[in-house]
């Protein structure tokens, strides 16, 4: 890794620059392709169908990893939180 | 000038992993006018005393192998989607301030808080709001590339033997209050020639131990009952969101300052990062030539 300096023609230094340069613009430019054509997906239940997919596979190593029937570990009352967090109630009007 | 730094130019016999001893190529001559062109004003007292000429040649240093630019700039776009889209979810459980009491998003102790992060105008300035899901599908998604792209540079840095260069030492510490007094103009005894100095080996070896806890602290919240061994280590689920998200912070702190440093550094510098090499500074020619007489 740790190689010897070594000289070169300026102009090197400039031709690589530019290549690295527009390489860069090229790759910055497809990730933002990826980015809107990930996003210009049909959804499935509110989601752009690779995220809905991604969501699925994660639950798929989920399951795969843990057992299903495994009970989760219980605490004695005393560790109980007076007020626990959650994450909001929008939309929960609409579907009650 | 290609990664394995056997190029030459001027089509000289010269052997390809070596310098070009002092006087038979004029190792030292660029074109400064062309560098100056390209906006290294700053950094040109840093850059080999130049003149024009037929052979223009400038000394280069290899500092970033392309796996290791590659991966840096891939992490970039990576970083910034999941802390975008942990604050899409962050935002929804600033919906109940009260209810929530503040206990884990805020500078404070015990019932007393100094502030909360964020203000409204943050979320509505960004347009941040009603996003919950959103902000999940993409956490889930990216954490995967942002996993990934880690454990591959983790695993080729050591592969590399990069991890030398990282690491810090045990004089790191003290080597990085030098560093940091230099640049607060407080200390004028010269930075020593390395390829990453004291703070830096802190700094770069720091953020990618974050960056496992990142990881760590994301699965404890992701799975708290199912990997409630991780969790409980990490202090139970609050702490786990404590920790997940006082790291997003750093992350933010690590990156103004990494930034501002680069700023600081120059042209030459940042350039390194996209084509590998760097302009030697001139110190260091001018002892090369000097140790070979």
């Amino acid at each position: 890794m740790d190689k010897m300096p070594l000289d070169i023609e300026s102009g090197e230094i400039h031709r690589r620059t530019r290549r690295s340069v527009l390489i860069t613009g090229a790759a910055a430019a497809i990730g933002g392709g990826l980015w809107r054509w990930l996003n210009s997906w049909s959804r499935i239940d509110g989601l752009n169908a690779p995220f809905r997919g991604v969501l699925d596979f994660n639950a798929a190593i989920a399951r795969g990893l843990f057992r299903e029937e495994a009970r989760a570990p219980e605490y004695a009352r005393s560790k109980a939180v007076r007020s626990f967090g959650r994450n909001g109630d929008i939309k929960y009007a609409e579907l009650l | 000038m290609n990664e394995r730094n056997d190029v030459r130019q001027d089509g000289s016999s010269s052997p390809p992993e070596k310098s070009c001893p002092p006087g038979e190529n004029l190792p030292i001559e660029a074109d400064a006018l062309a560098l100056s062109a390209q906006g290294e004003e700053s950094n040109a007292n840093r850059e080999p005393d130049l003149a024009a000429g037929k052979q223009a040649k400038v000394r280069v240093e290899y500092k970033h192998s392309l796996a290791t630019r590659w991966m840096h700039w891939i992490n970039f776009p990576l970083l910034f989607l999941m802390i975008y889209s942990g604050i899409l979810i962050y935002w929804a459980d600033s919906q109940h301030e009260g209810l929530n009491a503040h206990h884990v998003y805020r500078v404070g102790i015990g019932d007393w808080k100094l502030f909360r992060f964020f203000s409204w105008w943050f979320y509505n300035s960004f347009h941040l709001k009603y996003q919950l899901a959103q902000g999940l599908a993409y956490h889930f998604f990216f954490m995967w590339f942002f996993a990934l792209n880690g454990i591959v540079y983790v695993l080729y840095t050591f592969l590399s033997g990069e991890w030398r260069n990282l690491i810090p030492t045990r004089h790191s510490f003290a080597g990085a209050s030098h560093v940091v007094l230099h640049y607060l103009g407080l200390s004028e005894r010269p930075l020593p020639q390395q390829k990453f100095n004291e703070a830096q080996r802190i700094a770069y070896t720091g953020v990618v131990l974050m960056g496992m806890g990142s990881l760590l602290t994301g699965l404890a919240i992701y799975k708290p009952a199912q990997i409630h061994v991780v969790t409980g280590l990490l202090g139970g689920y609050e702490m786990a969101r404590w920790f997940h998200f006082w790291l997003t912070l750093f992350y933010r702190a690590f990156f103004l300052v990494h930034v501002a440093q680069v700023i600081r550094a120059g042209w030459n510098n940042f350039r390194a990062m996209l084509i590998g090499y760097q302009v030697a500074p001139i110190e260091l020619v001018k002892q090369d030539e000097v140790s070979n007489g």
